[in-house]
């Protein structure tokens, strides 16, 4: 979170500010300020910015999901064996956007939503190819799935708004 | 001469306040949207179990992803906390920068 240049002023701060507590010049709320105040020479960082690629690639998979559930949506569903080559695809696309964020510091929450959108995807992927994914799990399916995109991408779209500010 | 603790809070405070309350009513109005479509979901899952449209077992499947996206939803939320926290900090920094940087003579923030 601090810069390393800064650990020293910080343990200096530290040091000082506990002199003053016990001389019982410093309270701790205003001690609170004044640590802050020498704590970081510019500004903090506690979330990865904004990533365009990630935001483009999680919307372009909510697309190919969307389209995978389209073709889902009939009654008998069509065979797995028919749909095997969309389900690769999107494993490999999620496969792809999950290492890039993975790489991005400060960005573990993103990457933890990743994991639980790929363990979803896997999970419709494995009742379908047991034969008990039907035709009224779709709709479900859809508006659960689309709650975790929308949480994956309102979390970017937020960094984005971040970036902007500062 | 020492910095003037009183002097940094107050600007300080004034800084925090209306982006903790910005980001505040974001994730509240997030939150609130994300819960009623998850009732909705919830609500449909029970009802296509009662009309035999899906057996025991898929109902337990879709709750499970259904969980799995409310942590989904759970983590946005934390995300935007941290991001908040991020603002509210740098912006307090920046409120008392000038101050700080002229009673100490030099550049530190």
């Amino acid at each position: 979170m601090l810069l390393g240049s800064n650990h020293s002023r910080l343990k200096q701060a530290l040091t000082t500010s506990q002199h003053l507590a016990r001389r019982r010049v410093l309270p701790p709320l205003p001690r609170f300020f004044l640590l802050a105040g020498l704590c970081v020479a510019c500004t903090v960082t506690l979330v990865s910015s904004y990533d365009e690629t990630t935001d483009r690639d999680v919307t372009a998979l909510h697309k190919t999901v969307g389209g995978l559930l389209d073709q889902l949506d009939r009654n008998p569903v069509p065979d797995y064996p028919s749909l095997k080559k969309t389900y690769d695809g999107i494993r490999g696309d999620l496969g792809a956007t999950h290492l890039r964020n993975e790489l991005r510091p400060n960005n573990t929450i993103t990457v933890k939503q990743l994991d639980i959108l790929r363990d979803q995807l896997k999970k419709l992927e494995e009742l379908h190819q047991a034969g008990t994914f039907n035709q009224a799990m779709v709709g479900p399916t859809r508006e659960i799935l689309d709650q975790t995109f929308r949480a994956v991408l309102k979390l970017e779209l937020e960094k984005k708004a971040l970036n902007k500010t500062q | 001469m020492g910095i003037d603790v009183q002097t940094l809070t107050g600007p300080m405070l004034d800084a925090l306040k209306p982006v903790l309350a910005k980001y505040w009513g974001e994730v509240q109005d997030y939150a609130k949207t994300e819960a009623v479509k998850m009732a909705h979901t919830l609500a449909n899952i029970e009802s296509l179990k009662a009309a035999g449209k899906i057996g025991e077992a898929q109902a337990v499947a879709l709750l499970d992803m259904q969980k799995q996206s409310m942590q989904a939803v759970l983590m946005a939320v934390e995300g935007i906390g941290l991001i908040a926290a991020q603002t509210a900090i740098n912006a307090a920094l920046a409120a008392v920068k000038d101050t700080v940087n002229k009673l100490l003579g030099f550049g530190l923030l």
